[in-house]
């Protein structure tokens, strides 16, 4: 199958993903105990305060005709209110959204310089003094909560020695990328331990490979074997993992988020759950589908590319 | 000659560079200082880091502390509590009269008052201020609720009738949903923007929110009150995570914190450059017995509880040192406290005692609802856990997430929950209806109830004599004492830790910030 | 003697050719990983027979003491010895860690396998599901389902098993894609071999071992999990000890007793390690065995 038909396949395809998302999401949220309205009165609400508040908000009108409210608003993209801060929610998402992106930016070229070299070696250097010391950094960087990490960090380099803010996101875009380093690292962490060893493996697997003994006898040399075959190959599963990390990371680093206090995605999405605010939740959730659906297709293209044995069906 | 022109190049480019990215971890504050009076130097902006963001700032429309707090900064009505909480006094009444039925009050009105936007405030703007809050449809309208009319005869003249004479009028009129704000305003901006923050005549206006980040305050250049507020820059910013919260305050990166970790106030205090400090406040927090159950229903099984509680090691161990055990459902610092309550102490055999009276001699099984993330009341359940064990009873903690738990007690599904309570208002009649009106809040979870308190709710708040006034909250804080529907735990403090640089912060014990003498040294 | 080509031996002549990596060294990382697993299995069984106090008793006088020789780790807080919570932690987060994997790479892996090998409207279908499941945020399902069924260790599960299997379904799928259309699969097929046998026996050994090193490093990331629902406080009921919980728990006092988070901190260190190495080790042989 051409590469263009399996576009238009899969971006076909995208229709009937996305609205079985709308709908769970928008049901799954409003089946949480708890209501936006109570939570936006507090403690101190009456149960009539809160009928009142209800129907101001249009909350008490029947489940399915909120839902088609919800999609009518969808196709003409207008994603409503948040219902806690009353602005449009494409205002409230949006510089949320460059936060995250640049966080994940920074976090996977962090993870990709680190996963590259260390895995790389790794690999080449199987089971010699590089290949194990390489393979325990990795082993001991995966074991480590990233709230602990990431508070170590920010008093070794915020508090004791200034280099980096204590958290926050700063006013300037200089600042901005100051303030992104440590959260970026910290969070790198992890990614690039998996990398490394997904990278070292597919090393290793590679070399034991028929065609590599195929690609000698027939008198490539090894620098070449290196560069074209080896590389090539270990990359497919290492382009899988890093897709996936990175899908992950932009629906949110809520844990690096709250401790370096970064008003990200993540941050947004637990306060949205918190306050039940159906709106973001709903409008987050259906934007970050459309971007991992985006990125999976992009992701399988690749493979194609990357693979003549691989064929897009 | 070229050469010479080189030179002067490069050293100019090194100049700008060097000037340009200077690095600053703390924010800027270039040096200002008083009108020449010779003062010590103050500092343009002071940044208040805290753990949530407001959600709507129209006071009207609104229902949250953090949102409430903020508006003593922005708005002003005709009177105000005084900064111990204790009191009123004026504010933008000069004066005033009640009639002799006690349902009119006339107010002169101080002249040459204006609003942040340069225009005078005027009559309109009163009526359509008060007007607003007390309308049927408004969120906050607990101090508005019983306006009749509101009428301005002339700018300088506010007339407002009541439903009936209230002991607690004085204390709604200096609430912040019966504020002036200026009406133009509204009608220009429309409801969603004026949800950003109205304008009003205090001495900060809003000037700019970034959800979930920071809000800005500015200097009101129209401010009535000749050279105040010393500090022209107020920003709060949002961190949610405590100790985040606190690092920054020692890396210096904001100046104020608030809401600390008890557990790091003695820790942050020891610090050289800073300094933390308990708040008076009117927070308290109690165990909350669901009634229903047949658990709870023998007033000695309730009792027990009371003795199975050593309050005074939560104090010491969950505050800090920083609060007070508690006695009565009411807060200390708050009006007509019933200073005769003594806590009924520790004692294990006793409430051992009272279990085997009230039908269960091998002690008791309960299950204790807790808000997830909440660090004192996390902190709360496994000490008490531990506590009443001592007296036969077998606690399982049952930790939910926020709003879910809410939910559960709101449905009065609990058997045991945590909560707690903090005056909006300095007058005792608040409260009163959220303890003894079943209607409000199940007489706050516990579904308890009193007829005899009921009677006496009602009349506390029209009783005009003070003394007779006190004697009936006197007897309804009793009551509720001997009857043990809930158990008050302690009286908490706000905690707050400051740079020692910082002078002049206020908070009253409802929790609203006064800001007018805010400065940061700089020298 | 039959005709038919010997297709396992085919496979074999390649491995004549390989060096043979010294036994010692290959099973070194076993080693050392089934020592450190079994270090703390010990921990997680017997925990009564190592620990030294209760782990959930508060004693205020005793409060956030430094490492002594009554207490090995010192206390918290609340006066509790954190040597035998550690020790109590053991069980918690090691049955967490095992119970929250073993189920999603089973399920993920047979529906790699399904979606890679059969194509077309299997795979399509299988993949889509998965675009559904991998739309909604981790995080945001875990504490929807968590808010939604309650708290407890076994909605936990649910959570994490919903979430978890479809990183293994994509591993194992994008292996068989490179695997299935190579030389000796092709022979296989021609060979009329079963479909069934083809997958068990030739794709599946190739296709398993990115999963079981994302296996055992998932036991560590699901341990990992659990600690930062705990820190969010939606994890283990309290006083419930939970390595993860009692490091978010001692975030707090990590100037004052840097006791309280390292330990724990070591020992979630440890048990990583150790099962990333069986992983390691595990992988390594399958890689070499099967082909």
């Amino acid at each position: 199958m051409s590469t263009l038909n399996y576009v238009i396949k899969r971006i076909l395809q995208i229709i009937p993903v996305m609205i079985i998302v709308t709908v769970l999401i928008f049901f799954m949220i409003r089946l949480i105990p708890g209501d936006p309205v109570t939570v936006l009165l507090g403690d101190k609400a009456t149960p009539e305060m809160v009928k009142l508040l209800t129907i101001k908000m249009g909350l008490d009108k029947p489940i399915y005709i909120q839902y088609l409210l919800f999609m009518k608003g969808l196709l003409t993209f207008d994603l409503g209110n948040s219902l806690h801060y009353k602005i449009p929610v494409s205002e409230l998402i949006s510089k949320r959204f460059v936060i995250t992106i640049v966080l994940t930016f920074f976090t996977v070229i962090f993870s990709v310089i680190i996963s590259f070299f260390t895995g790389y070696t790794a690999g080449l250097k199987k089971d010699k003094l590089p290949d194990q010391i390489i393979r325990m950094g990795a082993l001991v960087a995966l074991s480590m909560p990233q709230f602990w990490v990431g508070l170590i960090l920010l008093i070794a380099f915020a508090v004791k020695i200034s280099i980096f803010p204590v958290g926050g996101w700063g006013s300037t875009w200089p600042e901005h990328i100051r303030a992104v380093i440590l959260p970026a690292f910290t969070q790198s962490l992890m990614t690039a331990a998996l990398l490394a060893r997904n990278l070292r493996n597919g090393v290793v697997d590679t070399l034991k490979m028929d065609f590599v003994d195929f690609a000698r006898s027939k008198g490539l040399d090894d620098s070449s074997i290196k560069r074209d075959h080896i590389i090539r190959n270990a990359l497919i599963s290492y382009i899988t993992l890093l897709s996936m990390r990175m899908a992950y990371m932009l629906g949110g680093s809520i844990i690096i988020e709250t401790v370096f206090a970064l008003p990200g995605i993540g941050a947004l999405m637990i306060e949205s759950i918190y306050s039940r605010d159906y709106a973001v939740i709903q409008a987050v959730v259906i934007i970050f589908a459309a971007i991992v659906i985006t990125v999976n297709i992009l992701t399988d293209i690749a493979y194609s590319f990357l693979d003549p044995r691989v064929t897009l069906e | 000659m070229k050469k010479v022109l080189g030179y002067l190049l490069i050293v100019a480019l090194v100049v700008g560079l060097s000037v340009g990215c200077s690095p600053s971890t703390t924010p800027e504050t270039p040096p200002e200082t008083d009108a020449g009076s010779g003062e010590r130097q103050i500092a343009k902006q002071i940044v208040i880091g805290r753990i949530q963001d407001s959600d709507d700032l129209d006071p009207v429309t609104q229902d949250g502390n953090v949102n409430i707090w903020m508006f003593n900064l922005v708005l002003e009505g005709l009177l105000k509590t005084n900064d111990e909480g204790t009191a009123m006094e004026p504010q933008l009444a000069e004066s005033w009269k009640v009639s002799d039925d006690g349902m009119t009050y006339t107010f002169k009105l101080r002249p040459g008052i204006k609003f942040s936007d340069g225009t005078a405030v005027t009559g309109e703007d009163w009526v359509w201020s008060l007007k607003r809050a007390a309308a049927e449809d408004s969120t906050w309208r607990f101090a508005a609720a019983d306006i009749v009319d509101v009428t301005a005869p002339d700018d300088l003249t506010l007339v407002v009738t009541i439903t009936e004479p209230l002991a607690s009028m004085e204390a709604n009129f200096a609430m912040f949903n019966m504020t002036v704000q200026s009406k133009a305003y509204y009608d220009k901006v429309g409801q969603e923007v004026y949800s950003a923050g109205p304008i009003g005549t205090g001495p900060y206006v809003f000037s700019e929110w970034k959800r979930g980040e920071y809000i800005n305050l500015v200097k009101n250049a129209y401010y009535h009150e000749e050279g105040l507020p010393k500090t022209e820059e107020i920003k709060f910013v949002v961190i949610p995570d405590d100790n985040t919260r606190a690092l920054q305050l020692e890396a210096g990166q904001i100046d104020i914190a608030t809401f600390v970790p008890f557990t790091k106030m003695t820790e942050l205090d020891a610090k050289d450059n800073i300094v933390a400090s308990g708040i008076p406040s009117t927070e308290s927090r109690y165990i909350v017995l669901n009634n229903n159950n047949p658990k709870f229903a023998n007033q000695k099984a309730r009792l027990a509880f009371q003795y199975a509680t050593d309050k005074k090691q939560m104090v010491d161990f969950i505050l800090s040192g920083y609060g007070e055990v508690a006695t009565s459902y009411a807060p200390k610092s708050g009006m007509f406290f019933n200073s005769e309550l003594k806590d009924y102490g520790f004692d294990p055999e006793k409430a051992k005692a009272l279990l085997a009276e009230a039908g269960y001699p091998d002690g008791m099984d309960v299950e204790l609802l807790v808000r997830a993330g909440n660090v004192v009341y996390e902190q709360m359940a496994v000490i008490l856990k531990e506590q009443w064990a001592k007296s036969g009873i077998n606690v399982s903690i049952l930790s939910l997430e926020s709003a879910t738990a809410v939910q559960m007690y709101r449905d009065m599904k609990h058997e045991i929950t945590l909560s707690g309570w903090t005056n909006d208002m300095s007058d005792p009649s608040q409260q009163a209806v959220y303890v003894f009106d079943i209607k409000a809040s199940h007489n706050y979870y516990t579904d308890w109830e009193s007829e005899r308190a009921v009677e006496l709710m009602n009349a506390g708040v029209r009783e005009l004599d003070p003394i007779k006034r006190e004697a009936i909250y006197m007897e309804l804080q009793q009551i509720h004492f001997d009857e043990v529907p809930m158990i008050p735990v302690f009286y908490s403090s706000y905690p707050v830790a400051m740079s020692t640089s910082i002078e002049g912060f206020v908070q009253t014990p409802l929790g609203n910030y006064r800001f007018e003498n805010l400065v940061k040294y700089i020298d | 003697m039959s005709n038919k080509i010997d297709t396992e031996n085919l496979n074999d002549i390649s491995l004549l050719n390989k060096k043979k990596t010294p036994l010692l060294k290959r099973s070194m990382s076993i080693n050392i990983g089934v020592m450190l697993v079994g270090f703390m299995l010990i921990f997680a069984i017997f925990p009564d027979l190592i620990a030294t106090h209760n782990p959930t008793d508060i004693n205020f006088s005793d409060m956030l003491q430094a490492p002594s020789s009554v207490h090995y780790f010192g206390t918290d807080n609340y006066g509790r010895d954190i040597f035998s919570r550690v020790v109590y932690s053991a069980r918690v987060d090691l049955t967490i860690g095992v119970i929250a994997t073993i189920v999603p790479l089973i399920a993920g892996t047979i529906i790699g396998l399904l979606a890679g090998y059969y194509g077309k409207w299997i795979d399509t279908i299988l993949m889509r599901t998965l675009d559904v499941f991998m739309a909604f945020p981790f995080m945001v399902l875990v504490i929807a389902i968590v808010a939604v069924l309650g708290p407890g260790i076994n909605n936990v599960y649910i959570a994490i098993w919903l979430v978890g299997w479809k990183e293994y379904a994509r591993l194992v799928r994008s292996r068989v894609l490179v695997i299935k259309n190579s030389e000796y699969i092709q022979a296989a097929k021609v060979l009329g071999y079963s479909d069934a046998r083809i997958i068990l026996r030739h794709i599946l050994p190739n296709a398993i071992s990115p999963v079981i090193v994302f296996g055992a490093s998932d036991v560590v990331m699901c341990m990992l999990a659990a600690a930062a629902l705990s820190f969010l406080g939606l994890g283990v009921q309290p006083p419930t000890p939970e390595w993860g919980s009692i490091i978010a728990d001692g975030r707090a006092y990590i100037n004052t007793a840097w006791w309280i988070t390292a330990f724990p901190g070591l020992f979630l260190v440890i048990a990583g390690t150790g099962f990333s190495l069986v992983g390691d080790g595990l992988s390594d042989i399958i890689r070499t065995k099967g082909r």
